[in-house]
């Protein structure tokens, strides 16, 4: 049995994903994680989780070209499929329905 | 400049581990990161940081998979465990022998090494034993009792050692001591120890209560045991009480208890008394030269000190205090040893050594023969095994085919012969837990099986059980993975294995080794029946021996006799310094005061009517008579023939001679020889002094009607004049307690020489059944070409008894040179007798025929039809 739920750190790869787009591949991605979280990771965590969220079926992957920064080694682009972009929006509704649950700050989404 | 990098070894470890379909994309990103690294920051950081990320692959979805983790393993095992079942239960005539043959040989093997480990264990229970030793001396010249090495020593050595010798803590002086304890009117005979202050500094004994620095700092101390105050005492408190030990008129206050000597304690005891409620022992010690041996000497050797040093230093003490005036015209030349206590548990050979020893020559023949036995069965397990690999020839061929690899099939059925040893080992611990009681008693050791009492005990067995199942699968194991497949499988005719000379080996093996145990027992049993029925030169028979406790008595020995000789079961009654199966005492005379030879000779003291009542033949002269003075007065002696012999004379040539012991005595009779010692030791001169006095047993002929009623009044008559608890031995009882240890070599050696026949005689079984039932259609066609009954049968059993007959070839000499060793430690022993080989070939014979015979009759008696209608 394929695993479908989305943990949290694996919901923010996946958005990295999709922000990055064309340019979305485990190096890339993890740049843009320090970037934006101000935390360190290692390429290889990033790979490991990249490489489950793909069994899960939310990304598929291909090889890219090949590059001369990488000594002529090709980079595995990312890309979101149709069932990971579902889970991403899901996962918003699903937050979004419990914010609004939320007294204090129903308010501030008026 | 050097072109930049990432660090090489980071790369080679990366791709070491990394799956080889992640290989360029990973390389491509760390390699990215590298150098925007070294743009960024510094090249070492760039290279620290890419060595970071290298290790943070070690992820298991970026791993290598190993090839073999792919297959599935456990269904092998699953198979593996099907086909060993299948095979198993299908051929359980095999299985059976199999097991009960392993079974049997690890039983053997188990009981023995838990015997081992017994005797290895005793007096290794002190917290300082590996520096606890005693002094033993050797006299050379002074043979008795076949050895010149004496385990006594002067009362005054303990306290010479620790005052003049550096290496020496504490040393101690002991005596064994036994006697009527009484307390409140009270008594209770006791054994036990007598010893100076300083025992329990040497031998560190935990104490219940009391404290051992001072517990016998007082000459009228006295420790209990806790069983010994728990008989006396019960519940009360014994600390402080007093008791009346032997006849000293003085109290002795128990001033400790410690806890019982365990099992594998080599003295035992149930009282620690001061050496000083001996008064031999109070005047000994004011003396400050040796002038005797009668005591034990233990010490605690300081940490670091060296033995050879302490045992250099005797020669100076000896010559110091072996004062001229007692050893002026002393023969012999004294030498002292010291020895650990482990290793003087193991010292036989020593005369009048203290408590119980283990017999090394003993321990190693029975580990030998254990081992023996248990390689017997083994060698079944191969040879049968051999035999049905046959059968699994195309077991094996298509497991080849399906693309199993050497490896795998020698794992295969070693781990069989693992498992049947395995089921082995449960039924050997289930028939060593019966044997054990009986094999304890037989060896009369406190030998215990519990499983859970050493923690080594469990994982022991275990490898042991792997090396079994090893050692007796790993000739079938390597046999059979080693058939090619396409000869397996190509014809239909069953494969010859190769190896069918290991299997003769191997059995002419198993019956050599039978045959050997079969005639040591022949042997043992024949040497023991001798010693039972020599002509001994006296009557062992019918005599009841009562050692004197009470030491009143021997001054009543007279009124004693009297009263005993009126029932009319009592013939003759004397008393002796010590029965005539064993007698223990030396002295030397000569035939003048002047003369300068001496003659070492036994001596025995005995009442009036000794020759009555053990029955012994006097060749010349007359015996003792209380009605003459002269003899009554100790001046005349009597002696045996061997001590006329070494004095020159004829038996009636020496009636009326003289000889020099402490003064003229005059020989007014000659015995005939009679074996005084045990029959390990030739026949010494002996003389004999009377005395009415000086007796440590009674003797007493009886008839041998109605012995319970005689028993009786000689109790009665003993309970009216002591206090004492009446004990009695028969003499014959005595004379066989020296011949214990060769009884018990017997009993062991007959339990093994079954044992090896049954699992030899399993294996023949088996292995015959084997070729039979592979030969069944040879039989057919044989019998349907006219062939008899018992021309099939001669032609069956024929390689069997050729096998046999090699295996005694090679036993004969094996078995001579064996007991014939074992012999020579009698002085008087049988011949080895062409007829003793001839039985234990026989038996083995026999018993090969019995098996093989039964099974080839039952096979030539089977109709052809059935074994030739398949084809």
């Amino acid at each position: 049995m394929i695993e479908t739920r989305l943990g949290e750190f694996e919901e923010v790869i996946l958005l990295l994903v999709g922000i990055l787009g064309e340019g979305a591949y485990a190096y890339r991605i993890a740049e843009e994680f320090k970037n934006q979280t101000g935390r360190a990771i290692s390429i290889g965590a990033t790979h490991s989780t990249l490489d489950r969220l793909e069994t899960k079926g939310f990304l598929k992957s291909e090889m890219g070209s090949a590059t001369a920064e990488r000594g002529g080694r090709r980079k595995r682009i990312f890309n979101i499929t149709a069932l990971g972009k579902r889970v991403l929006k899901e996962s918003r509704d699903f937050k979004v329905s419990l914010w609004e649950q939320y007294p204090a700050f129903k308010v501030n989404f008026n | 400049m050097e072109e930049l990098k990432p660090p090489v070894w980071a790369n080679r470890l990366l791709r070491r581990f990394l799956r080889d379909d992640l290989a360029e994309e990973v390389q491509g990103d760390l390699e990215e990161k590298f150098y925007v690294d070294v743009k960024l920051k510094s090249v070492f950081r760039a290279k620290l940081g890419y060595w970071f990320q290298v290790f943070n692959y070690l992820r298991p979805f970026a791993l290598r998979k190993k090839k073999s983790a792919q297959l599935n393993q456990y269904d092998m095992f699953q198979n593996y465990f099907k086909i060993a079942s299948r095979n198993l239960l299908k051929q359980k005539l095999y299985s059976g022998i199999n097991i009960a043959g392993l079974a049997l040989g690890l039983t053997c093997f188990m009981v023995i090494l838990l015997y081992v480990q017994h005797e290895f264990s005793y007096d290794r229970f002190y917290p300082n034993t590996e520096r606890i030793y005693r002094v033993y001396q050797k006299q050379a010249g002074n043979e008795f009792m076949g050895t010149d090495y004496f385990a006594v020593t002067p009362a005054q050595l303990a306290r010479v050692m620790m005052e003049e010798c550096p290496e020496v803590a504490h040393a101690t002086s002991v005596q064994r001591t036994s006697g009527l304890l009484s307390h409140n009117d009270t008594n209770f005979w006791q054994e036990g120890i007598a010893a100076d202050a300083e025992f329990f500094n040497v031998f560190r004994v935990s104490f219940n209560e009391g404290n051992p620095q001072t517990a016998l700092a007082d000459g009228r101390s006295i420790v209990l045991t806790q069983t010994l105050a728990q008989t006396v005492f019960g519940d009360q408190d014994p600390i402080g009480k007093a008791f009346r030990y032997q006849d000293v008129a003085e109290d002795f206050i128990v001033t400790g208890i410690i806890p019982d000597p365990p099992a594998n304690a080599s003295f035992k005891y149930s009282f620690v008394i001061h050496l000083l409620y001996s008064s031999g022992y109070a005047e000994e010690i004011k003396h400050t030269g040796w002038s005797n041996n009668s005591y034990y000497t233990f010490f605690e050797l300081r940490e670091a000190a060296a033995v050879p040093d302490l045992e250099n230093r005797f020669a100076a003490l000896l010559k110091k205090y072996q004062l001229p005036e007692d050893y002026a015209d002393y023969p012999f030349k004294d030498q002292y040893f010291a020895q650990s206590l482990t290793d003087s548990y193991f010292q036989t050979g020593v005369n009048f050594d203290l408590g119980q020893k283990g017999n090394l020559k003993v321990i190693y023949a029975y580990a030998a023969v254990a081992l023996i036995v248990l390689l017997l069965a083994c060698v079944n397990y191969m040879n049968l095994a051999v035999a049905r690999s046959v059968k699994r020839a195309r077991e094996v061929g298509l497991r080849k085919v399906v693309g199993a690899m050497r490896a795998q099939l020698v794992a295969q059925f070693l781990g069989e012969s693992v498992l049947i040893a395995l089921f082995a080992l449960i039924l050997a611990i289930g028939l060593t837990y019966g044997v054990l009681p009986y094999f304890a008693q037989i060896v009369e050791r406190p030998v215990e099986f519990n499983l859970l009492a050493n923690p080594y005990v469990i994982p022991a067995l275990l490898v042991l059980v792997l090396m079994v199942g090893l050692l007796s699968g790993s000739y079938p194991a390597f046999a059979m993975s080693s058939l090619k497949p396409i000869d397996v499988l190509k014809t239909k005719t069953d494969v010859k294995i190769s190896g069918f000379s290991l299997q003769q080996f191997l059995m002419v093996f198993q019956f050599v080794v039978s045959i050997v145990l079969i005639f040591s027992s022949v042997v043992i049993y024949r040497q023991l029946n001798f010693m039972k029925n020599k002509e001994l030169g006296y009557d062992k028979e019918n005599v009841v021996t009562i050692w004197i406790k009470d030491r009143a008595l021997r001054e009543k020995f007279e009124v004693l006799a009297s009263e005993w000789q009126q029932h009319p079961g009592i013939i003759h009654t004397t008393m002796a310094t010590s029965l005539p199966a064993d007698i223990s005492s030396s002295t030397l005379i000569k035939k003048t005061a002047a003369d300068k030879d001496q003659l070492a000779i036994y001596q025995w003291s005995v009442g009036a009517d000794f020759l009555n009542v053990f029955g012994i033949e006097l060749v010349a002269g007359r015996t003792f008579s209380e009605e003459i003075k002269s003899d009554v007065t100790e001046e005349n002696l009597i002696i045996n023939e061997t001590a006329a012999r070494a004095l020159g004379w004829t038996a009636t040539e020496a009636i009326g001679k003289q000889v020099d012991r402490d003064g003229a005595k005059t020989i007014i009779g000659v015995v005939k020889d009679f074996h005084m010692l045990s029959m390990h030791l030739p026949i010494q001169p002996l003389m004999i002094r009377y005395t009415n006095f000086w007796g440590r047993f009674f003797a007493i002929k009886i008839k041998p009607t109605e012995i319970p009623q005689t028993l009786g009044h000689i109790e009665a008559v003993l309970k009216k004049n002591s206090i004492y608890p009446f004990e009695y031995q028969f003499l014959s009882d005595e004379y066989n307690k020296l011949y214990s240890s060769e009884l018990k070599l017997g009993e062991v050696f007959g339990f093994f020489t079954i044992t090896s026949i049954v699992i030899a005689s399993l294996g023949l079984f088996g292995l015959a059944a084997f070729t039979t039932s592979q030969r069944t259609k040879e039989i057919g066609i044989r019998k349907v070409l006219g062939a008899s009954v018992q021309q099939v049968v001669v032609i069956l059993s024929q390689s069997f008894a050729w096998r046999v007959l090699a295996a005694f070839i090679i036993a004969v000499p094996l078995g001579w040179f064996a007991m014939n060793s074992w012999l020579q430690d009698f002085a008087y022993r049988i011949q080895l007798t062409w007829w003793m080989f001839a039985l234990a070939g026989l038996t083995a014979f026999m018993v090969a025929g019995i098996s093989i015979g039964y099974l080839s009759i039952r096979a030539s008696q089977a109709n052809p039809v059935d074994s030739l209608r398949s084809e």
